[in-house]
């Protein structure tokens, strides 16, 4: 497993995008290949020079052309990685002009075999999904992906995980400042509670007037790292540039969840009374 | 009941007489006063309590006594004592204590009886216990004027289930109290049952939820009880983890304030309890936003053994203001969809 904090890319077209994913996994492959390549959030907006996401002119630009050249690039780069990549995410335009936060998931002949859109608001994504479901890829191993503030709503975790995700993957774009309290409230505790792995890939540098904070690391469940903290490469958020790599093994964490099952004190009884309430009152 | 129970529990109605409690409290005196209160701002103290054993009902009011002064002569409004602050009243029961001394509490009661469970010792003492654990607190509120969530007390109940209960007493004489919702591995083999309900309780001090320990690990918990409208969560803690793990401590109450926007507010016992050893900080925290480092901690005490008091101020007009600010964006669509189908899975004993 490899996932990267990359500042964006600058690259005109999908081809180049493209190129440049696998020129940042190869620099990764040389020491240890991966089978799955997590690429931070809204790296490919960098094939938007001048991106100003205030301006409709360039949502609807970005809707005609954008998604294709996304999807271009993932599948190039996963077929000639031979790997799976997720290659970060591109806001997409909804009919009426609203903002989405969209990710795809390739597997190794390129093939798309997952897609997943935002599911919670934030300031600029408006448009939400309420649908999500794991993606089987390598081995019969499930994924789940975390788009934009998704990672801090732990419903999506849950409902993730109790759909049989092994691995979160949070492709990121937080904007500057993001330090590590934050990060650590976001995916690090979901994966605490779900026991499942997590894996967050983080754009930094600016890009056009906004400045993205970005980290990247791989957690794991605390029992399974020697110093309890759950970060699989030590000794924490990465904030340099590149790649940090891992294995992740499903059959120690399976191990994890036989030791101590915490899913099995889950409460449903009183989540049936409760939340199909308070989820309809305002918070 | 024979003639032996009949002894026995003759035996623990004399020793929780509440004169007994009453009388002990009001000799002691309640002199420091609350201090004014300000508008919109609780100040809440968090205690971190050693475990012992109290082998009668003016001994455990001696030491909730001392840990209330204390905090009321620093100013506090609003007073977190631990989880199982009851259990320190296991040594009433007469000739408990030298069994507990060598033995955890599972292997003391293995020599009454192979089937005897650790719920059933509650069930005997439980009558006692409440009576001593309900007049020390109700006195001390009323007596310093504050609010006291007293931790919680394990409990019997009139259909014989035995529950965790976390309790919070006012000054005006209300007592309000909150079943645990999630059971430790322990307590389900000591045969106590999960609770079924959350509360969110409307008080001088703000709108206050009372989840216990091992309720905070899922997210659930403090989601609900916030949107029924909790701004200040208190949260008492017994962690048997040890050596002390702050990064598995992380797992708690502090990512829980951050997703749910609330004031949480948690008590710590410690030490050597029933066969386990006991480790946490007593903490007050807040969202990011509302903390001076940004960390998401007022105030946390310094070692996560021995004694000690935390004292912080919970802004609740802030946290409004944060509130209005930066709205939770949920997303019920989804939940509705997804929810009912996940959860049912894991009805009773599901695992990944």
């Amino acid at each position: 497993m490899a996932t990267f904090r990359l500042p964006p890319f600058a690259a005109p077209d999908a081809a180049s995008f493209g190129r440049a994913l696998v020129q940042a996994a190869e620099s990764t492959a040389q020491r240890n290949p991966a089978d799955l390549y997590l690429f931070p959030g809204l790296l490919a907006l960098g094939l938007v020079p001048q991106l100003d996401l205030a301006d409709p002119e360039w949502s609807a630009l970005a809707d005609a052309s954008l998604k294709d050249a996304y999807i271009a690039a993932g599948s190039y780069a996963a077929r000639t990685l031979g790997a799976v990549v997720v290659p970060g995410t591109i806001y997409l335009l909804t009919p009426q002009a609203r903002l989405q936060q969209y990710a795809a998931v390739f597997d190794r002949q390129g093939n798309l075999v997952g897609e997943q859109l935002q599911t919670h608001r934030d300031a600029l994504v408006q448009a939400v999904s309420d649908e999500i479901s794991p993606i089987a890829v390598d081995a019969g191993v499930k994924v789940g992906l975390l788009i934009g503030r998704d990672a801090w709503y732990p419903e999506v975790s849950r409902i993730l995980a109790l759909q049989g995700a092994d691995i979160l993957l949070a492709p990121l774009a937080p904007p500057a400042p993001y330090p590590s309290e934050e990060a650590l409230w976001g995916l690090w505790q979901e994966v605490q509670q779900n026991q499942v792995f997590g894996v967050e890939a983080g754009l930094f540098g600016a890009m056009g007037e906004r400045v993205y904070g970005g980290r990247a690391a791989i957690l794991a469940p605390c029992e399974m790292t020697d110093d309890d903290a759950g970060f699989l490469p030590r000794p924490g958020y990465f904030v340099g540039t590149g790649a940090q790599v891992a294995t992740l093994s499903v059959d120690a964490l399976q191990k994890v969840r036989r030791d101590y099952p915490l899913l099995r004190h889950l409460n449903p009884g009183l989540y049936r009374k409760y939340l199909p309430l308070v989820y309809r009152r305002l918070p | 009941m024979n003639v032996r129970d009949l002894t026995l529990q003759f035996m623990l109605q004399m020793r929780s007489r509440p004169g007994r409690v009453a009388r002990r409290l009001h000799r002691r005196g309640f002199r420091h006063r609350v201090r004014p209160p300000e508008v919109g701002v609780v100040r809440a103290c968090a205690v971190q309590m050693e475990w012992r054993l109290c082998e009668t009902a003016e001994e455990f009011a001696d030491i909730a006594y001392d840990h209330v002064r204390a905090a009321v002569g620093a100013g506090a409004e609003l007073v977190a004592f631990p989880e199982d602050t009851a259990s320190l009243l296991v040594g009433i029961m007469p000739g408990i204590g030298p069994m507990l001394r060598s033995a955890t509490v599972d292997e003391a009661l293995r020599q009454v009886g192979e089937d005897v469970q650790v719920a059933d010792l509650f069930r005997l003492l439980g009558r006692a216990t409440k009576r001593i654990y309900e007049t020390t607190f109700s006195t001390l509120a009323r007596g310093y004027g504050v609010h006291i969530a007293a931790g919680s007390a394990v409990l019997p109940m009139p259909d014989q289930r035995v529950l965790n209960v976390g309790h919070l007493f006012t000054p005006e004489g209300r007592v309000l109290r909150q079943a645990k919702c999630h059971l430790m591995p322990l307590e389900e083999d000591w045969g106590l049952t999960a609770g079924e309900d959350l509360d969110v309780y409307d008080t001088a001090l703000g709108k206050i939820g009372l989840p216990v320990c091992m309720d905070a690990t899922f997210f659930e918990t403090f989601r609900i009880l916030r949107q029924l409208g909790a701004e200040i969560v208190v949260l008492p803690m017994a962690d048997p983890e040890y050596p002390y793990s702050a990064w598995k401590a992380l797992r708690g109450v502090w990512p829980r304030v951050q997703e749910s926007q609330v004031f949480g507010v948690q008590g710590a016992l410690v030490g050597e309890a029933l066969g386990m050893r006991l480790t946490g900080h007593a903490g007050i925290y807040a969202p990011l936003a509302l903390t001076e480092r940004g960390d998401g901690r007022l105030a946390i005490s310094e070692r996560p053994e021995g004694e000690a008091m935390v004292v912080a101020d919970l802004d609740v007009a802030a946290l409004r203001r944060l509130r209005e600010e930066q709205p939770l964006q949920l997303n019920p669509a989804l939940y509705e969809r997804y929810f009912p189908r996940v959860y049912s899975g894991f009805w009773r004993g599901g695992t990944h």
